[in-house]
């Protein structure tokens, strides 16, 4: 066990240097640079002005030096500067890091909360008005595009109704208010997004999950369990889910990534200050230290969360245990 | 504006006026002229009222500022804070004329060699510090300083020296008159005892900054919301408005429900939203005004099939420039004729826009050689008048232009393929190395009409604006005068020329110059429209006590 698992770690480092690599060359191969958004068609910057302020920035080097440079920076967990306002990057990810978790977890949270009932009674009893009528909501919650139905939310709970705010993270306040008034304010302004977000993507775990139950439940040890008279909750709410989960293991697992990155469209549509938005906007600008960060700390994270779950698996499943 | 009923006492005896041998009034009508005065200042006070302080204005934006600096910033977000955080020398007032900001007054001799700016007294910073001629001597070495990322060091180009001989003085001395200069000193002054320690581009003043404008900073919460309070101490009196908040909504839609749900005071709007029903601006004020943009078809004056200037105008005629402005910014524009803002003492009104005239295009055409084969499209010498228009990705509004001019030329024989490019690739590989034939793109303009860089035949090497290549060697010396010339009269006709010349050369086809279209809650007091544009007087909006919305906590 400790074998695979020392083997395992030091698959990750050139895994990383290889990821980090290729991120680097590929960002800098995409035509323009960070400061073209100042100096393009800026009458008020001549070329000279732009050649001396790409040199300060070391953006003149070949590239492979360059890349030496950061290389170093990262060594010592140095992510460097953007390019964009000069604050130090890592400073830039933490101040996005706390919502950004925050929605993920409160989101992925709602998912499971539901996800994994539905495809459990779905299985229980297939083909039932249950299953097919959570079916066609889980998959029609999956096919609308999140935009259209975050705007139908916004002016339904927001306009008309007035109960939920229609975008933000929190309410201004000149005065220094009570903590509880500030927990409910970000309560009722996050309500929206984790509901659009969370009913949106329920379609496919639920689904992994009915198939995986679907499939437990007509093995034999099951219609053992029942031969031998076990209550329906002891059979399946035990013994089947328990078994049933594993497999959805490994989607938790590759779900750890998404806890820092992804919802761009979620987060531009609801002004939700979140690490999807910054990651887009640093594509966008070309801000080369903020994205070869942000693809360091994804990639980090979704081996890290492979390797999780490859020992989660192994830990839970006593038939798969590798040398 | 300031609507104030000021009791007037008019002591008898002094009410003649120039005239000083009125005899003194006798009682009776002393007392007549009393009465109506009276009456006058009383039913002015019943109808004109004082403008009240207090209330917050809450702002919408698309994006986050970056650096809240004047010298570092290049985004519109980061100058719209800065221009209510921090001052200039000098500002624009409502008809684009230069007036005194933090110099009370200036004067230009020999030549326009020399400026001398005389500061105003008793202006302090956000923290209490006095404002003197030496913020304005480390702002210019921070312009000039080859360390610092600034965007506007050659707007100083031509400075030699910058000195202050006493506390409120700057005498800024040129190598050469440099008309445009003066209006380069609306850069905003910073604070020398802040920047003096530390790094300038990352100092933390980028994100706290202290200036001497009406409106203090007090918070940032990043890509959230910039929250900022009026100053009191402020030079030109305290803003009435006590809180400004810069709200980021990056979504227009979102913006749009926003306004609806009246929890932001002020948008900009699209076009379609301008037109919407008017039940949804019913709490909201729409205004549109002539924006500092314009939209044009460039060509590439070196090709083949523009080089002559008839084929060019043949295309002037067969493209009909109010239907564009209906159907793409749906009327919320105006076709234009020449290279500056509508509103602009520069802009030659007396130019006669061409008419459309596809009969008269294809006249034209046919006299460089140019006829129609049987399907009618336009043949000479066995090859069909076809080119390439280029655009950039992302702009909506430039793409429908190119399918607009595409559909107008196919009218009279001419084939047009539309070719949507991504930004950067575009401005690198095409346009910087002239690699077009025709394009459709916009320029957003500043203040000072100087475009210099933009039509003289010296400013066509890679990287430089004058990438369609027109050379004509009157407007170049025009361009050079107007730049060295401080008189204005003398600046405005020599404008108005280049404006004539331009427009007859069409080395551009002036498109259209669209409206900015704003909306503004309706207990907002003051916006008023002018050339300048709409916040020209944002000091001075206010609103009625009873209609205050903000007075404590804010709700969502």
């Amino acid at each position: 066990m400790t074998a695979y698992l020392s083997r395992r770690l030091l698959h990750l480092i050139p895994t990383l240097f290889g990821i980090s690599l290729l991120s680097f060359f590929l960002i800098q191969l995409a035509p323009g640079g960070p400061i073209d958004q100042m100096a393009d068609l800026n009458p008020h910057v001549t070329p000279a002005v732009k050649a001396r302020i790409r040199s300060d920035m070391g953006l003149d080097q070949p590239i492979l030096v360059q890349y030496g440079r950061w290389l170093k920076r990262i060594a010592f967990f140095d992510f460097g500067v953007s390019l964009k306002d000069n604050r130090p990057v890592f400073k830039k990810i933490t101040e996005r890091l706390p919502a950004t978790l925050l929605l993920n977890i409160l989101s992925i949270g709602l998912m499971l909360l539901l996800a994994i009932p539905i495809g459990f009674f779905a299985a229980i009893k297939p083909r039932s008005w249950f299953d097919r009528l959570t079916t066609v909501f889980v998959f029609f919650g999956f096919s609308v595009p999140t935009y259209a139905v975050a705007l139908l939310a916004m002016i339904v709970f927001g306009l008309r109704l007035g109960w939920l705010p229609i975008s933000g993270l929190s309410s201004l306040n000149w005065a220094p208010v009570p903590v509880w008034m500030k927990v409910w304010d970000m309560a009722r302004h996050l309500l929206l997004p984790t509901l659009v977000l969370g009913l949106t993507s329920l379609a496919g775990l639920s689904r992994y999950m009915r198939s995986s139950m679907l499939e437990i439940i007509h093995q034999d040890y099951i219609r053992a369990a029942e031969a031998k008279g076990l209550t329906f909750w002891r059979i399946y709410g035990v013994h089947a889910l328990r078994n049933a989960l594993i497999p959805l293991i490994t989607l938790f697992g590759l779900m750890l990534p998404d806890l820092i990155g992804g919802g761009v469209i979620i987060e531009t549509i609801f002004a939700y200050p979140g690490m999807g938005r910054l990651g887009y906007e640093a594509i966008m600008t070309r801000d080369y230290n903020l994205i070869m960060a942000i693809t360091v700390i994804s990639a980090g994270l979704t081996v890290a969360g492979n390797f999780l779950a490859d020992l989660l698996y192994a830990y839970v499943d006593p038939r798969i245990r590798y040398r | 504006m300031k609507k104030a009923s000021i009791p007037i006492v008019i002591p008898p005896g002094c009410w003649g006026g120039i005239h000083h041998d009125v005899r003194p009034w006798f009682p009776r009508q002393w007392l007549r002229g009393m009465t109506i005065l009276g009456s006058v200042c009383l039913i002015s006070a019943l109808f004109l009222r004082a403008a009240d302080y207090g209330d917050a204005y809450v702002d919408s934006s698309i994006g986050d500022a970056s650096l809240l600096n004047p010298v570092l910033l290049s985004d519109s977000a980061s100058g719209d804070i800065a221009g209510l955080v921090f001052n200039g020398l000098v500002k624009y007032d409502k008809n684009i004329q230069l007036v005194g900001d933090l110099a009370e007054s200036w004067k230009v001799s020999r030549g326009g060699l020399v400026i001398v700016f005389h500061l105003r007294q008793g202006v302090r910073w956000h923290d209490g510090q006095p404002f003197t001629a030496e913020d304005v001597l480390f702002t210019y070495q921070k312009l000039k300083d080859p360390k610092v990322h600034t965007p506007y060091a050659s707007d100083f180009d031509d400075v030699q020296s910058v000195v202050a001989p006493d506390p409120y003085t700057v005498r800024v001395t040129y190598r050469k008159a440099f008309a445009p200069g003066l209006a380069s000193w609306g850069m905003g002054i910073v604070p020398k005892h802040i920047f003096e320690k530390g790094d300038f581009n990352t100092h933390p003043a980028n994100r706290r900054p202290i200036g001497t404008g009406p409106y203090r900073f007090k918070e940032w919460k990043t890509d959230q919301y910039i929250l900022l309070e009026a100053n009191p101490d402020y030079f030109e009196g305290k803003p009435y408005l006590q809180r400004y908040v810069y709200r980021i909504i990056p979504d227009q839609a979102v913006q749009f429900l926003e306004m609806r749900n009246q929890t932001i005071d002020s948008i900009t709007l699209t076009p379609d939203q301008f037109k919407a029903y008017d039940s949804i601006f019913e709490h909201h004020q729409r205004y549109r005004y002539p924006s500092f943009k314009y939209v044009y078809f460039g060509f590439n004056l070196k090709n083949e099939l523009f080089k002559d200037l008839r084929v060019r105008q043949a295309l002037a005629y067969a493209i009909d420039r109010q239907s564009m402005v209906q159907g793409i910014v749906l009327g919320l524009g105006q076709p234009i004729t020449g290279p500056f803002p509508v509103t602009s003492w520069a802009y030659n009104a007396e130019v006669k826009p061409m008419p459309c005239d596809p009969a008269r295009a294809k006249a034209l055409l046919a006299e460089c050689g140019w006829k129609p084969d049987a399907s009618g499209r336009l043949m000479k010498d066995g090859k069909p008048f076809a080119f390439t228009l280029m655009t950039n990705q992302g702009n909506k509004v430039r793409e429908l232009c190119a399918e607009v001019i595409q559909q107008q030329l196919k009218k009279v024989g001419i084939d047009v393929t539309v070719r949507i490019m991504e930004w950067s690739t575009f401005i690198h590989e095409y346009i910087d190395k002239k690699n077009f034939e025709a394009i459709v793109m916009g320029w957003q303009l500043g203040r000072d009409p100087d475009n210099y860089a933009m039509w003289h035949s010296s400013q066509q090497k890679e990287g430089q604006y004058n990438f369609c290549g027109y050379e004509n060697p009157e407007v170049d010396r025009w361009l050079v005068e107007a730049r060295e010339t401080f008189d204005p009269v003398r600046r405005k006709a020599l404008y108005h020329q280049i404006h004539a010349h331009i427009a007859a050369d069409l080395p551009y086809l002036f498109l259209y110059c669209p409206d900015e279209l704003v909306a503004i809650h309706k207990r907002i007091r003051g916006p008023e429209v002018a050339p300048l544009g709409l916040a020209w007087n944002f000091r001075e909006w206010w609103v009625p006590k009873k209609e205050q919305r903000y007075k404590t906590v804010m709700t969502p």
